[in-house]
């Protein structure tokens, strides 16, 4: 399922406040799931400490964000400025999906015009970071977490009694 | 009020204090199979086939009069479900769905949307069976052409959209999850969500035979402290207190055994003094309390 996450950055917050609010988001959101090693998602957006906040501050986040993109998960993460910070409801609790998710995490960054150079830099040798375009979102029928094979034990269903 | 708060119980079964429940309800145990039937049926077609096959939405509605163990009975159904699950294990959440509705304009469609569709699938991520309890769900599926003008009808209106967009999200995305709504009026529940429920299924205020099984029952249960109670659960005399209480809701038959006890000094002190005379009278002044007890002509609910 596409979700949305609006996190609100000045004059709510600081741009390096709300870049803190956005890895903590996505940290949560990923080491729920017992396929991701705790540290490893701050790790793999340590090259984004300087890029981050900045993205934040020249409101390049407002329109396109960031997206998380796993098997069950394809979030986009909005940061909002100015009078547009000021009517955002935050939703900072981690994103359904996120305990199912694998090492294969992305997270796909806008391409800005003028930090272009750095978002490539970023990127650049990291296993979970791309400059490309996110995939689409999976409609409902082609989530992959969502068409499970079933919960149902057969054996123990054929057990079940017969009243009438 | 936060959303997360809305949520009163989020436990993995099997759990100990949920063992009991569902055979401590008493009712046609024809009610109990279709309920666990068609929770079984759900999960495993809805994981199986999608939505567009099945149509089903995973929610089933328990309706009757008050008191007749609609909430025990969904609560005891994820502990049910467990021997039948792979992992033998399931989630049991419980929802207070009064928590959901403001006074604020526009704040009750918010939360509603953000428990179902947010919260909740954080909750069950980790793809458990899970049971979603809603009591008394016309509080927040309200008819909405029943709305009255005083109450903020537009409000409503958004809140009763809310909950079915959730359902109907739920249904493609959350194929493991089962919502069990209960409902005293359902002639308050909007139309709309009527016919989003897979199954409804009436509880029944209990009959004779069922009021004489719960009578028992308590008078067995209650005998662990005053062994004289398991004497009075096997007298034949406790049917004729059981045809008084039969129409009376289940709760009500329970405390009809306590009320006897207040009637004397003698059993207040030594509930194991307790007779059928005592139970007898008790049953009058709970009628008198404004809780006649009113059998059903053809009732045909009995207790196994």
């Amino acid at each position: 399922m596409q979700r949305t996450r609006t996190i609100a950055a000045a004059p709510i917050r600081s741009a390096a406040e709300a870049w803190q609010v956005v890895t903590t988001l996505i940290t949560d959101t990923l080491e729920r799931s017992p396929a991701i090693a705790a540290g490893s998602v701050a790790d793999a957006l340590a090259p984004l400490k300087g890029l981050g906040p900045a993205l934040i501050a020249g409101g390049h986040l407002q329109e396109k964000g960031l997206v998380l993109v796993d098997r069950d998960l394809h979030v986009a993460i909005l940061v909002m400025t100015a009078n547009a910070a000021l009517a955002v409801e935050e939703n900072l609790n981690p994103v359904p999906g996120g305990a199912t998710a694998t090492e294969a995490w992305t997270l796909y960054l806008p391409e800005i015009e003028p930090l272009k150079a750095s978002i490539s830099a970023a990127v650049k040798n990291s296993k979970h970071l791309s400059a490309a375009p996110p995939p689409a979102a999976p409609s409902a029928n082609e989530e992959t977490g969502s068409r499970a094979s079933s919960p149902i034990d057969m054996d123990a269903l054929r057990k079940l009694r017969s009243t009438r | 009020m936060d959303v997360a708060e809305m949520v009163t119980v989020n436990r993995e079964m099997p759990h100990p204090d949920y063992a009991r429940l569902w055979d401590s309800i008493v009712v046609d145990q024809s009610v109990k199979d279709r309920l666990l039937r068609s929770t079984l049926l759900a999960l495993r077609l809805r994981a199986e086939l999608p939505f567009e096959t099945t149509a089903l939405h995973g929610l089933t509605l328990l309706y009757g009069p008050p008191g007749t163990g609609k909430t025990t009975l969904a609560r005891g159904l994820a502990h049910e479900v467990v021997p039948f699950t792979k992992n033998r294990k399931t989630r049991l959440i419980e929802v207070n769905p009064h928590g959901l509705m403001s006074a604020e304009h526009g704040q009750s469609q918010r939360k509603i949307t953000e428990l179902l569709t947010e919260y909740i699938p954080t909750l069950v991520d980790d793809r458990l069976p899970t049971i979603v309890v809603l009591d008394e769900v016309e509080s927040m599926a309200v008819a909405r052409s029943e709305a009255s003008l005083a109450a903020n009808p537009a409000d409503v209106h958004r809140a009763t959209d809310a909950v079915l967009a959730a359902l109907d999200s739920s249904a493609t995305e959350l194929r493991h999850v089962t919502f069990v709504a209960t409902s005293n009026f359902t002639s308050a529940l909007d139309t709309a969500f009527h016919s989003r429920v897979d199954v409804a299924i009436h509880m029944p205020a209990p009959d004779t035979n069922a009021a004489l099984a719960i009578l028992k029952k308590t008078l067995e249960s209650m005998s662990t402290a005053f062994p004289a109670l398991g004497r009075l659960a096997k007298s034949p005399g406790l049917r004729k207190v059981a045809q008084k209480l039969a129409g009376t809701d289940g709760r009500r038959v329970r405390k009809t055994v306590s009320e006897a006890m207040i009637g004397r000094a003698e059993t207040a002190i030594d509930p194991g003094q307790l007779t059928v005379e005592d139970l007898l009278e008790a049953t009058a002044r709970v009628s008198t309390d404004g809780r006649p007890a009113s059998p059903k002509p053809g009732d045909r609910n009995a207790a196994h």
